[in-house]
């Protein structure tokens, strides 16, 4: 599916990181992140509440507008510079280049303007298109969304669409311009499984059939299995583990990444009398443990994990743990 | 199943009634449960599954009777308590409880977590007929945090404090306070991070093996429910559509609905060859109008002429397992 030779990233992230002033001081909720992606390439942004994947997605699309927010680190699109971008400049961009559909598409819409108004308006906005070419590409995207009976749902309002086929109205509003790039942030969360199963194949289509590169933001593991071809895990804040799929779910490399595995409960074989959880809870960005973040839920933890780890390489994995770094040399670490 | 079961709804249903003579179109009438017959025999853990909307929070409220059923009974210990008055429900609350999906809106923030656990214990007196005493509070509360996972110290402190894993335990607590027979958990484990999720599911496993609680666990989450559950029901529209062991369900789904809930979870494994997916059309139609003849007709891949004019009746598999389907998939 991927294309494995070297080509030049469409979007590259370096060192991003967004902290936020509050009363309690600053609190750093991104910490430098890096990542590249490549033009067509699905790639999963996975971790748990407060991780900070959705405010990394958020930040490629210059949407942190909070002005307690200080964001820093570089973030290129096509070679091209996002951040310090100017608003005028950020909106050539976005919705045209690179495009986002969220978890609560009632969120993205407005309630007073028909589904067909919104995505023409968007059209018009980045095209040069009659009000009459625009209805009409909607109705096209709508169709090949999926959506029974387009030229009448075009004329519908948001609420007057079920969850699904407002998630579909959004993601065609989304695709409206043919974006390079699509983040999707939890985009069939609220869903239900047979719907969701639904929206994820739409995706896979987009992407194959538009070429487009999408970041899916999730926190379902099954949902990355599922349809990406690299995965990037976050905890607290950072990026700990990145990969090709296969080998990031058959060989997880970071402790945390495989404790999510293997917390969920199997839907085949052998049910275990218990699930293997991950003692402890998720930290919040304000209280964040020094060395590595995952140390106090971590089974393997030992003295060096005091320090915070940087990213190892271990084949087609980086990983941020020392363990990764010493299962080249073995070291005595006994799993209690 | 020699003995008496713990629960059981016979025919049970619950129409709610919307709108008014003068709202448009009329006054509606909303089918959430439809002529639902289950039994829950004492010890064990009957999953209850479906899609938003198909009726399985409201079976759960109607079993622990915060709904008056419209129709059918339910026996809670041999007893039909289908239209027992709240003041004669009293004695009988603390041998059921409920813990719920978000343990944010159902613990109040401005009280102490021994207070809340505490409450129940105020609320009902001992076996023995009695008000329980400050000690005998006490004593329990430290025992039930025991239960739980969580520290004596913790009581003195507030919701807020404490994690969304902490708080559910808090609720779970809650529930435990009274020595219930019935815990009906209410999308318990939903709203958790996944690492914690993994942490309740063991807690619920780890209490019904203790205390021999009887459980009603429902929830969306299909591989939760495989975990929890020995006996599944799985719900569409109201109604029961496959029902019997978990197993079985789950090995070899006999209702098309089934089957495709199923084969539609993303399951986290990239070795082997990809499953066999059945992708359902569209959504679930509304239960103000059901589809006539078999409520899935709509979405099903193997639907015919029969199953759009004659409803299908629970009948025995080949699996053992109860189906409403008249083309099942084995």
């Amino acid at each position: 599916m991927l294309d494995r030779t070297p080509s030049e990233p469409l979007l590259s992230v370096d060192s991003l990181t967004v902290s936020f002033r509050t009363e309690h001081g600053l609190i750093t909720a991104v910490d430098k992140v890096s990542f590249a992606i490549r033009p067509g390439e699905l790639v999963s942004l996975v971790g748990e509440s407060g991780s900070g994947k959705s405010l990394t997605s958020l930040a490629v699309m210059g949407l942190i507008t909070d002005p307690n927010a200080i964001l820093t680190g570089s973030i290129r699109y096509k070679g091209r510079e996002l951040v310090g971008l100017s608003r005028h400049k950020l909106q050539a961009v976005r919705g045209n280049e690179i495009a986002m559909i969220f978890q609560d598409p009632m969120s993205a819409m407005t309630p007073v303007y028909t589904i067909g108004w919104q995505i023409a308006e968007q059209l018009r906005a980045h095209r040069k298109l009659t009000k009459k070419q625009a209805r009409t590409r909607a109705i096209e995207l709508l169709a090949e969304m999926g959506m029974p009976s387009p030229e009448v749902q075009v004329d519908r309002y948001p609420h007057q669409l079920s969850g699904g086929m407002r998630q579909r109205a959004m993601i065609a509003m989304a695709l409206s311009c043919d974006p390079s790039l699509l983040i999707a942030d939890e985009p069939t969360t609220a869903l239900d499984v047979t719907v969701q199963a639904q929206i994820l194949r739409l995706i896979e289509q987009l992407q194959r059939n538009h070429g487009s590169a999408v970041i899916l933001v999730t926190h379902d593991m099954g949902v990355v299995a599922e349809v990406a071809d690299r995965v990037m895990v976050m905890y607290a804040g950072r990026i700990v583990e990145e990969g090709p799929k296969e080998p990031v779910f058959m060989h997880p490399g970071h402790p945390y990444t495989e404790g999510l595995l293997r917390s969920i409960p199997p839907m085949h074989g052998v049910r275990p009398h218990r699930l293997i959880a991950i003692p402890g809870a998720p930290p919040s960005p304000a209280n964040r443990p020094p060395g590595c973040r995952f140390s106090p839920r971590c089974a393997y933890r030992y003295e060096p994990c005091g320090i915070d780890p940087p990213l190892f390489r271990k084949e087609q994995q980086d990983i941020a743990c020392y363990r990764a770094e010493a299962l080249l040399e073995p070291v005595g670490v006994q799993r209690p | 199943m020699t003995s008496a079961p713990l629960i059981e709804a016979k025919n049970l249903s619950m129409h709610f009634k919307l709108g008014g003579r003068f709202s448009p179109g009329g006054p509606q009438v909303l089918r959430a449960v439809d002529d639902v017959s289950l039994t829950v025999q004492r010890g064990e853990t009957l999953g209850l599954v479906g899609e938003s909307g198909c009726g399985k929070s409201t079976l759960g409220r109607c079993l622990m009777r915060l709904y008056r059923p419209t129709g059918g009974t339910v026996l809670f210990e041999g007893r039909d308590i289908t239209a027992t008055g709240n003041r004669a429900l009293r004695p009988l609350r603390p041998r059921m409880q409920m813990v719920f999906q978000d343990p944010a809106s159902s613990l109040n923030p401005r009280r102490r977590v021994g207070d809340l656990v505490a409450e129940p214990l105020k609320v009902h007196p001992g076996p023995d007929g009695k008000a329980h005493s400050r000690a005998e509070i006490r004593a329990r509360l430290v025992e039930l945090m025991d239960l739980v996972g969580l520290q004596a110290d913790h009581l003195d402190r507030y919701p807020h404090e404490f994690s969304g894993g902490q708080r559910q335990r808090i609720g779970i607590a809650r529930a435990l306070a009274l020595n219930p027979a019935l815990v009906v958990a209410d999308e318990s484990v939903s709203a958790l991070d996944v690492s914690v999720q993994a942490q309740i599911v063991n807690l619920f496993m780890d209490l019904q093996d203790r205390l021999g609680i009887t459980y009603v666990f429902i929830a969306h989450d299909l591989s939760v429910i495989r975990q929890m559950s020995r006996r599944t029901a799985v719900m569409y529209l109201g109604a029961v559509v496959e029902t019997g062991s978990t197993d079985t369900i789950f090995a070899q789904p006999a209702h098309p609905y089934t089957g495709a809930l199923i084969s539609a979870v993303p399951v986290p494994d990239v070795s082997g060859a990809r499953r066999e997916r059945i992708i359902l059309r569209g959504d679930v139609p509304s239960p103000l109008k059901p589809p006539p003849g078999c409520r899935f007709h709509t979405r099903c891949p193997k639907a015919q002429d029969r199953c759009r004019v004659e409803p299908p009746l629970l009948r025995p598999m080949t699996g053992g397992q109860l189906a409403a389907c008249h083309y099942p998939l084995v």
